[in-house]
């Protein structure tokens, strides 16, 4: 067991940086890139070969006169120290720019990730034991419906509706928490920004119920059909005990390897929910980042995430093992 | 502030936008749902508001804060390495230049400098400082400052290109005593006052510490001299500054300013009318539609003033297509500027039909904007050899077809509108456009690499304008000159034009120079559009200056139910 | 275990027992009728056009001496047939800008006084288009990719499995702005960066299945037989495979045409003037407040369109999965 886990660990670090350098080499090699942007256009440039001269002079500054795979280098030996470089856009280290973004990010995304789970999950089992019922189609239809609604639609639309000035004014017009409320206690502050967080958890979640509790119940259905769950039906277990002791548990096994995949995904936030309701995350922090060629940025976002897939993988793979001794590790899959 | 040649669809953040919007319609559907909604959610509306006390935000708030917003956020407010138009908005309130614009007149007035000589050769500036003005931490303004600032913005380990363009010519800054500085020019220049007394002043004693100064703390710590000095700043959140009392001159009403970053204008606007702003930028469909209610005037002031900028279409001359200046004066005259105003910019603004500022001395009125008159096209078209020979309905010379593509910044709605009106107008006649969508780095790349037919751009114009980056024939290779416009007289004009200090001649200059650029289109100028700004009655004394608004002299209004 | 044209058949049967898959299907098919026949149901050149004596079918063949009429003006004079919707998708008219539906415009018009119906039927096949391809290519790429690994097992499996750990490490979203910023958006662009992006689902599915089958007998016997690699995998593995990687790809379609509406909110999507519902959508932003068909009329069409291929996909899978149907 260990020595796979080894083995894994090791396999992570060729693919790791096959990952990153795929990634500065797509941002070195897209057109366009910090110093013209800043430069190019905001100021007059005095003489043509002047300005070209004083231009050139910046991107040696930020090493864009390098070629790729040295500049890659420069970034990887500093990485492995952690030192993440300093945005360019503000020249603060890129890491304390992650260290504000990221407990947003995380707080909106783990809040979601378990409304999503204590909604889809007994839903799903439901729907999978009443397979076909009245029950199990209106339910699914809903997800369906709930699913197919574009997120940048429904939150434009709740926040007119809920927030805004001109129907009912419910909630706030997005942000974190509110400006008076930095002198509240801790538990009113909570409060506060409980109340601001409802509308972007709503619009990040809706989605989400479909996917999981359509999983819930095919993996439920798979485990119901089974041999041995008819054969506890048969030695006349009552029905509650049957689901919830031996066809629940089994059915554990893909969803326990779903949250190890999902782990990257709460660092990522989602973009369009954040600039909807004004929510200074990852996922805005990562999109300015590309769009103004903020390598540094760009690259500590990209490989973090890389590292967190990695380890993900590995993880599930892992308890893959340990929900279902009948897995073993060493043969591969 | 050296306010410049900047784009007005970027200068903003790289892809929030100031964009030109419109339009009618109905209330109807919604408001009903909202009606059938509304008495159902009551009841949850009491109970999630209530215990978090968080009814009515104008109850809470400091009544002398005012609150702006702020459509992007900026990296930092270091004036010598920003760019961000967003960033000389704050930094304006913070930091002071020798010498400050006058909000009626834009005439140069003294601001940190208590007069100033130009030597008769033109070529050395001396100003003297005022006594006794402290940067806000209690250390004293010397001369000292202004020779950092200025050797800063020399220094090749220094991030600021765009600046150190306009300091290329001043060859020296030399202290005369703890008070006095002079510049020294290796040449004529007519803005070089202009371009000495507004340059940016950073505190030597705090940014000479030996740490990196493009990365320098204080850069999002700006310490200046300034009437409002920084507070705090919640990145993503708010900036906020608050009133400086070791200012020398008259102490502001408004004890604090909170710039408060929305990026999404929708939502901004909805803050606005809940009272949570006091103060925006609206676009045309937002002033036109959405701020006349009853209850909006009755708490708003909207209030309207034209700064320098316009924007255009340029057709890149490097190309054969339009090359020829019969073919871009007949694509001028298939645009329907007037009409496209009208509607989609709801009249707000003036057609243009040159390169300065419509309302300044330089812009010759007598020269009238080209008509829509697609027939003089077609027959302009035909003179320079484009005819529909073999019968497909496009346009055709020597067996190529007339079709080009019109580049766009991605986020300008305006841009695309434009260009999908082109197209539809131009494939009538027989001429083929696509559209071509790009982001701003993109865009910015394409530019500067000339690799585009046609592109549509604003430019914001300093108060003095400069045409030479813009339309020098030098400024092609590597310059703002992206069109490839080449013209011997306008080269002439505007080398002669930048040593003239007489402005009745200058002024002579301007109008014949804009004459060429008339003939010659190597844009097709569309129009120079007001900023629109509403304002919370709240305040009193709100006027509104050639220069736009000044919050110094705003007031507090008296407190009324 | 050879899925043969019964197991196709029976499948079928499955599905039809479903309704609300079946109402799926409905809806996804009439799509495809209104983008097949979208020039002629929203046009503005007329079907019949009869004048002094002579008729002319404008919709479907050029008359020099017609060019520039405006048939829509003629019905007065002249005995006229219009299409359903007779507007194009791109006529533009600036004094009829964000007007509610009337009878002369049903759905209303857009920011540019464009018709919103012409708009919507021209904007089926951008959708289509759009979802179809992009799974196609993405199908297509799994379908090999899976195979290979799968076939050969070892050194290759091992080789393509990390390749696509690399590939999903990046973030999807991310990664196809990423692309998109590069090589510029557009439609076609759109189409393939979410191809290329998209297939390691596919792959992995298809991997798994051609694990599970490449030791069975039927398999084992045309390798005795001498029977070629390629013949194997695609004649006789393949066919076992498909079922699943076709339910996967139903599900794709639904989840492209949302990636490329987010697109379009975010101006990364097809170039204007194209008429794309995402871009529709994402242009009614700033008249949501009072133009409320701007913004339902498109997004009802979104999620209407998602939700059939959702409930067909979902139709489907339960069809196909003889465990799940027998109780």
């Amino acid at each position: 067991m260990i020595k796979y886990i080894l083995k894994r660990l090791l396999l992570i670090v060729p693919t790791f940086i096959g990952i990153s350098l795929i990634t500065y080499a797509m941002i070195r090699l897209a057109p366009g890139d910090y110093t013209t942007l800043r430069a190019g256009l905001q100021g007059e440039l005095k003489a043509g070969a002047i300005g070209n001269e004083i231009i050139e002079q910046e991107k040696r500054l930020y090493g864009l006169d390098k070629p790729v795979i040295v500049g890659y280098w420069d970034w990887f030996s500093k990485l492995v120290v952690f030192d993440f470089g300093t945005s360019r856009k503000d020249g603060r280290p890129v890491a304390e720019r992650i260290g504000e973004a990221l407990p947003i990010t995380l707080a909106l995304n783990i809040i979601s990730m378990i409304i999503v789970y204590i909604i889809s999950i007994p839903g799903g089992i439901l729907s999978a034991l009443k397979k076909d019922s009245l029950y199990d189609r209106v339910s699914s239809l809903i997800l369906f419906v709930l699913y197919s609604l574009p997120s940048f639609w429904v939150g434009l639309l709740l926040l007119m509706v809920l927030s805004g000035g001109d129907y009912l004014n419910l909630f706030p017009l997005g942000g974190i928490v509110s400006d008076w409320a930095e002198d509240f206690g801790f538990f009113d502050r909570m409060l506060n920004i409980a109340w601001h967080l409802m509308l972007p958890v709503a619009t990040l979640t809706y989605g989400g119920f479909a996917f999981l509790s359509r999983y819930t119940r095919a993996t439920m259905l798979e485990v119901i059909n089974q041999q041995y769950i008819m054969t506890a039906r048969a030695k006349g277990l009552s029905e509650k005990r049957v689901v919830l002791v031996h066809a629940f548990r089994n059915s554990l096994v893909p969803l326990v390897t779903l949250m190890a995949t999902i782990l990257p995904g709460l660092l990522g936030g989602s973009v369009i929910v954040e600039s909807i309701f004004s929510i200074p995350g990852m996922g805005m922090l990562a999109f300015e980042a590309i769009l103004a060629r903020d390598i540094p940025v760009i690259m500590a976002i990209a490989s973090i995430s890389a590292a967190l897939t990695l380890l993900g993988i590995l993880i599930a793979d892992i308890l893959y093992g340990v929900v279902d001794p009948r897995i073993r590790l060493e043969a591969g899959q | 502030m050296l306010l410049e040649k900047g784009l007005i669809y970027g200068n903003a953040g790289p892809y929030s936008t100031r964009t030109m919007d419109q339009l009618p319609g109905e209330y109807r559907i919604v408001k009903i749902f909202f009606r059938f909604f509304s008495s159902r959610a009551l009841a949850l509306a009491v109970a999630l508001s209530l215990p978090i006390g968080c009814g009515d935000f104008s109850s809470v708030r400091d009544r002398h804060t005012l609150y702006i917003h702020l459509g992007s956020e900026p990296g930092h407010l270091n004036p010598i390495t920003s760019t961000e138009a967003v960033a000389s908005s704050i930094n304006q309130h913070i930091y002071e230049t020798l010498l400050d614009r006058d909000y009626d007149t834009a005439e140069l007035v003294p601001q940190l400098a208590e007069s100033w000589s130009i030597s008769p050769d033109r070529l050395r500036y001396r100003f003297r400082l005022k006594k006794g003005v402290f940067w806000s931490d209690g250390v004293e303004l010397t001369a000292d400052d202004i020779i950092y600032s200025f050797r800063t913005i020399k220094d090749p380990k220094v991030a600021c290109a765009p600046l150190k363009v306009y300091y290329i010519d001043v060859r020296e800054v030399r202290k005369i005593d703890r008070y006095t500085v002079e510049f020294l020019y290796s040449k004529q220049y007519f803005r070089a006052l202009e371009i000495c007394g507004t340059i940016p002043i950073v505190p030597e004693h705090i940014f000479a510490d030996g740490t990196d100064f493009n990365t320098h703390k204080n850069n999002r710590f700006p310490v200046g001299t300034g009437p409002y000095r920084f507070e705090r700043w919640d990145t993503g959140k708010r900036i906020v500054l608050v009133r400086n009392d070791s200012y020398k001159g008259k102490a502001p009403d408004l004890h604090r300013i909170v710039y408060r970053i929305v990026a999404e204008p929708n939502i901004a606007l909805q803050m606005v009318k809940k009272g949570e702003m006091d103060m925006m930028s609206v676009r045309a469909i937002q002033w036109v539609r959405q701020t006349n209610s009853d209850r909006f005037v009755k708490n708003f002031y909207k209030l309207q003033y034209y700064l320098p900028t316009y924007n255009y279409i340029g057709w890149n001359a490097a190309r054969p297509l339009f090359a020829d200046r019969r073919v871009r004066l007949a694509m001028t005259h298939l645009i329907n500027r007037d009409a496209i105003l009208d509607k989609l910019l709801f009249g707000i603004g003036e057609v243009v039909s040159g390169s300065s500022y419509i309302y300044s001395k330089g812009y010759d009125k007598s020269i009238k904007p080209w008509p829509y008159d697609p027939e003089r096209a077609r027959e302009l078209l035909a003179r320079a050899g484009w005819r529909d020979t073999d019968g497909d309905g496009i346009l055709d010379r020597a067996g190529k077809k007339f079709a080009f593509t019109f580049t766009i910044p991605s986020g300008s709605k305006f841009a695309e509108r434009l260009g999908t009106i082109m197209k539809e107008d131009l494939s009538k006649v027989g001429i083929e456009m696509d559209i071509n969508r790009y982001e701003w780095a993109v865009f910015v790349q394409k530019l500067h690499q000339r690799d585009f037919d046609a592109v549509t751009l604003a430019w914001s114009l300093s108060w003095e304008d400069d045409p030479y980056q813009l339309w020098h024939s030098t400024q092609v290779a590597g310059g703002s000159n992206f069109c490839s416009f080449k013209n011997a007289e306008a080269d002439d004009l505007i080398i002669r034009l930048r040593k003239e200090f007489d402005e009745k001649k200058r002024i002579r200059m301007y109008h014949r120079f804009h004459r060429i650029l008339h003939e010659e289109q190597p844009y097709t100028f569309l129009y120079c559009t007001p900023a629109q700004v509403v304002v919370s009655k709240r305040f009193s004394d709100v006027k509104v200056h050639l220069r736009g608004l000044n919050y110094l002299e705003w007031k507090v209004a008296a407190i009324d139910d | 275990m050879i899925r043969s044209r019964g197991y196709w058949a029976g499948v079928w049967r499955e599905f039809r027992r479903n309704r609300l898959a079946l109402s799926g299907l409905v809806v996804v098919l009439a799509l495809f009728v209104v983008a097949l026949l979208a020039p002629l149901l929203a046009n503005d050149k007329a079907y019949i056009y009869i004048s002094q004596g002579k008729a002319y079918f404008p919709i479907l063949f050029e008359y020099p001496e017609l060019a520039g009429l405006n048939f829509r003006e003629e019905s007065e004079k002249a005995f006229v047939i219009m299409p359903p919707i007779p507007y194009t998708s791109s006529e533009y008219d600036l004094d009829a800008i964000v007007i509610p539906p009337s009878a002369r415009h049903i759905l209303g018009t857009d920011e540019q006084g464009r018709d919103l119906a012409a708009r919507m039927i021209h904007g089926t096949r951008v959708s289509i288009l759009v979802g179809f391809i992009a799974v196609f290519i993405y199908v297509t790429l799994g379908i090999i990719i899976g195979a290979l690994a799968g076939y050969y097992g070892g050194v290759v499996d091992m080789l393509i499995s990390r390749f696509i750990e690399i590939i999903i490490c990046f973030p999807t979203f991310f990664l196809i702005l990423t692309i998109l910023a590069l090589v510029g958006p557009s439609l076609v662009n759109v189409m393939v960066v979410i191809g290329i992006t998209g297939w390691t689902g596919i792959a992995r599915i298809v991997r798994g299945e051609f694990l599970k089958v490449r030791e069975m007998e039927f398999v084992q016997a045309s390798r005795a037989l001498g029977a070629r690699d390629r013949s194997i995998i695609f004649r006789h593995m393949l066919p076992n495979s498909l079922a699943p990687v076709l339910v996967s790809a139903t599900f794709g379609i639904a989840s492209t045409i949302l990636i490329e509406s987010s697109l379009s909110f975010l101006g990364f999507g097809v170039q204007p003037p194209t008429p794309s519902w995402g871009d529709i959508l994402s242009q009614s932003r700033d008249f949501m407040d009072f133009a409320w068909w701007l913004t339902l009329v498109p997004g009802f069409a979104i999620f209407i369109t998602i939700t059939a291929y959702n409930l067909v996909g979902e139709g489907f899978q339960d069809a196909i999965d003889p465990r799940a149907v027998r109780k």
